[in-house]
C-alpha cells in the first residue's frame, strides 16, 4: 500500500499538515503554517533535523512530530505541541493560536491509520490467496510428475548419472522437462510468497552433487532445433552445505540465466573450495552488464540495457528469486562484466559475465 | 611374642613393596580401593536409589538401544484428505507404525497429539475451514502437546496467508511425498523426540530444582513403575511434582516410560 498516495488523496482524514517522502499534504482541520511557508518554503527543514519520537520543536519555534506508518517515516509539521512554551507575545505566539496538538491524538491518529494498513493489507492477501489457489493441483501435479519420471529412469536405466545419460533422448528430455517444471513452480512460489524461501529446515546437501543435476538437467538438448548453449562444471567439492531446500534455485536461475543470455561459447559453473567456504562462479559470454546496472538487474522485471535489445524472451524475474533465496541464506551474489575486446554479436558487444557467491561448507 | 608374625608379615610385604616397582605398587594399592569405590556406590545406589534418569537409561535402556528400536516405538500420523500422497503401505512395510486421518475435528485433538510424528496438510482437514483448519489444527496440537513433531505437507506454500502455519511447523515438505522422504522425515523428527540420552538430560535439567531425595525417590518410582506394570497403564506423578515441574515435564516422564518399556524389547 503506497501510504503517501493514500494521504494525498485525502480520503483518510489527517487533521494536521504532514510531510511524508518529501511530499507536503495538508491537513484537513489545520492548514499549513504561514511561518513555515515563510521560513521553509515546501521544503520543511524540520523533516531533516535529528529528533526524537513524537514530539520536537523546531528552529523557528514550532512543534513537529515524527511517526512512524508501516515503514515509512511521516512528520506533523507546524504545529504546537505541549513541549513547545512559548512564553512572550509575537507573530509566533499569534501564529500558533489554534495550532495545539497533543501526543495523545497524534497517537490516536497513527494507531487508527496503522489499523487501517493492516486491515487493507489482510484484505489483499486474501484477495492474493484466492486468486492463487487455483495453483495447488498444478504444483501438486508437477511434483508427482517429476516423481513419477525419475521412478521411470531409475527403474528402466538404473540409478547412477552414467545409467541416465544412456536414456534414450525422449527420456532425457522428458526428465528435464519435468525437473524444470517442478523447479518453475519452486520459483513461482517463492515469486508469490518470499517467505517460502526460508520454510522448513536447513540439511545438509552435497555441494558438487548439486551443480552436477542441475548441470547434467540443463545441458540436456531441447526438441527445438536450435543450437543447445553447452554448459560444464568444473572443480571438485566433496564437502556439503548447510541449506533450506529452496537453496538449489540459486544456482538455478543463476545457470538459466547465462544459458538465456549466452551469445557465444559456453556456459561455465566452477566450484572454487577455500578454508571453509566455497565459490560457485557461473560464466558466460553476453551483452554487457553495465556497472550502474548490477543493482538494477537483480529488481523485479528489470533486465540490462543491452539485454533488452536482444530478442531473447525474460520476464526479469530470474535474478530477482535468486537475491531473495541467497537472502534467506546470508548469501551475496556478486556480478562482474569485462567487455571483449573487439568481439560483437549482431551488434551487441560481447563480455565475459561472471555470477558467484560464497557459501560455508564443512565435511 | 604372639605378634611375632604379624610383624614378619609386615617386614615381608615392605619388602615385598620396595622390590617392586612403582607401578605395580600403584596397581596393587589402586585396584582394590577402586573395586570398593565401585562397590560401596552400588550399595549406596541399592540403598538410596538413582540419582538421575541418565544413570537410570544408562543402567536399563543404553547398552541394548539402536535407533532402530524408534521404528516400533514411535507412533506416525498422516493427516490429509488426499492420503494417497503417502506411501502409506510401503511404509508400514517397512515397519513404521502409520494412522491416516483424512479429516479431524478441532474439538477432538487428543487423539492426534498423542502421536509422536504428524505429518500435516492445512488444506482440506477441517470440514468447518476447509482453506486454513490445518493451521488452527497445529496451533491446537502445539498447546495440548509441546513435545510432538510436525512435519507440515501441502504445496500451499505460495499462499502468503499460510506462511504461519510453515513457520510453526517443525519441518515442511511438499507432496506427493516418496517413501524415502517420508522415512528420513520420520527418523529425524522422532529420533528428536525419543533419543534416550537427550530425553533423559532434558528430564534431569527439569527436575535439577527438586531435592536430592526428590529427584531420586521419582526416578526410582520410574524405575519399578516400568517393570512392574502393563503397557497400558500410564505413570502419573504425584500432583506436587505435576504443578512444579509442568505440562512438558508431564510429557517427557511418558516418553521415557515409553523408552524404557519397550526400548530394550
Amino acid at each position: 500500500m503506497d501510504i503517501r498516495k493514500l494521504l494525498q488523496s485525502g480520503a483518510v482524514y489527517t487533521p494536521w499538515p504532514v510531510v511524508i517522502d518529501g511530499v507536503i499534504c495538508n491537513g484537513q482541520k489545520m492548514a499549513f503554517s504561514t511561518i513555515c511557508l515563510k521560513k521553509c518554503g515546501s521544503s520543511p527543514a524540520c523533516v531533516h533535523q535529528e529528533s526524537k519520537e513524537l514530539e520536537n520543536v523546531c528552529a523557528y519555534g514550532l512543534s513537529f512530530f515524527r511517526l512512524s506508518l508501516g515503514a515509512r517515516a511521516v512528520t506533523i509539521f507546524g504545529v504546537r505541541g505541549p513541549a513547545n512554551v512559548v512564553t512572550h507575545a509575537g507573530s509566533l505566539k499569534q501564529e500558533l493560536k489554534g495550532r495545539t496538538v497533543t501526543p495523545e491524538e497524534v497517537r490516536n491518529w497513527r494507531d487508527q491509520f496503522t489499523s487501517l494498513l493492516d486491515s487493507i493489507e489482510q484484505e489483499f492477501l486474501q484477495r492474493q490467496s484466492e486468486m492463487l489457489d487455483p495453483l495447488h493441483d498444478p504444483l501438486r501435479l508437477a511434483n508427482q510428475i517429476l516423481t513419477i519420471a525419475n521412478r521411470f529412469v531409475q527403474k528402466e536405466f538404473g540409478d547412477t548419472p552414467v545409467d541416465f545419460d544412456n536414456a534414450s533422448p525422449d527420456v532425457k528430455s522428458l526428465v528435464k522437462a519435468a525437473e524444470l517444471l517442478s523447479d518453475s513452480f519452486d520459483l513461482l512460489t517463492i515469486f508469490f510468497n518470499p517467505a517460502a524461501a526460508t520454510f522448513g529446515r536447513k540439511s545438509y546437501m552435497p555441494l558438487h552433487g548439486l551443480l552436477h543435476k542441475l548441470v547434467r538437467i540443463l545441458r540436456i538438448q531441447d526438441a527445438s532445433d536450435a543450437e543447445p548453449v553447452r554448459v560444464f562444471l568444473d572443480g571438485e567439492s566433496h564437502r556439503s552445505i548447510l541449506v533450506h531446500e529452496s537453496f538449489k534455485l540459486i544456482p538455478l536461475a543463476l545457470i538459466s540465466n547465462a544459458i538465456k543470455y549466452s551469445l557465444f561459447g559456453s556456459v561455465r559453473v566452477r566450484i572454487t573450495e577455500r578454508a571453509s567456504s566455497a565459490e560457485v562462479s557461473v560464466e558466460s559470454f553476453g551483452p554487457p552488464i553495465d556497472p550502474d546496472e548490477i543493482e538494477l538487474i537483480f529488481q523485479k522485471r528489470k533486465r540490462g540495457r543491452w539485454a533488452e535489445d536482444l530478442t531473447t524472451s525474460g520476464t526479469g524475474v530470474g535474478l530477482y528469486l535468486s537475491r531473495i533465496v541467497a537472502e534467506a541464506h546470508g548469501l551475496q551474489i556478486k556480478v562482474t562484466s569485462f567487455r571483449q575486446a573487439d568481439r560483437v554479436v549482431n551488434g551487441i558487444p560481447i563480455a565475459l559475465n561472471r555470477f558467484s557467491f560464497d557459501i560455508p561448507v564443512s565435511y | 611374642m604372639e605378634w611375632a608374625w604379624l610383624s614378619g608379615v609386615f617386614t615381608d610385604l615392605k619388602t615385598w613393596f620396595n622390590g617392586a616397582g612403582w607401578l605395580s605398587n600403584a596397581i596393587t594399592i589402586g585396584a582394590p580401593l577402586l573395586a570398593l569405590g565401585a562397590l560401596g556406590r552400588r550399595l549406596y545406589r541399592k540403598i538410596f536409589g538413582l540419582s538421575t534418569f541418565s544413570e537410570l537409561i544408562k543402567i536399563r535402556l543404553v547398552s541394548t538401544w539402536t535407533p532402530t528400536r524408534l521404528k516400533a516405538l514411535a507412533e506416525i500420523a498422516i493427516v490429509d484428505d488426499n492420503p494417497a500422497d503417502f506411501p502409506v503401505a510401503e511404509l508400514r512395510k517397512a515397519g513404521y507404525h502409520i494412522k491416516t486421518y483424512k479429516h479431524v475435528s478441532l474439538t477432538e485433538l487428543d487423539e492426534l497429539a498423542a502421536y509422536d510424528v504428524v505429518f500435516l496438510d492445512i488444506h482440506g482437514i477441517v470440514k468447518d475451514d476447509v482453506e486454513q483448519g490445518g493451521l488452527k489444527v497445529l496451533a491446537k496440537l502445539r498447546a495440548v502437546n509441546p513435545r510432538q513433531k510436525i512435519c507440515a505437507v501441502s504445496s500451499k506454500q505460495f499462499d502468503p496467508t499460510a506462511s504461519t502455519f510453515f513457520r510453526q511447523a517443525d519441518d515442511v515438505r511438499r507432496k506427493p511425498m516418496t517413501a524415502q522422504q517420508c522415512q528420513d522425515i520420520i527418523d529425524v523428527l522422532a529420533n528428536e523426540k525419543l533419543d534416550p540420552e537427550p530425553l533423559a538430560n532434558a528430564l534431569d535439567q527439569a527436575t535439577a530444582s527438586l531435592y536430592n531425595h526428590t529427584r531420586r525417590e521419582l526416578v526410582k518410582q520410574i524405575a519399578a513403575f516400568t517393570q512392574a506394570h502393563g503397557a497400558e497403564e500410564e505413570f502419573t506423578p504425584s500432583a506436587d511434582l505435576a504443578v512444579t515441574l509442568g505440562h512438558n515435564f508431564d510429557l517427557m516422564i511418558k516418553d521415557m516410560v515409553r523408552l524404557l518399556r519397550h526400548g530394550h524389547s
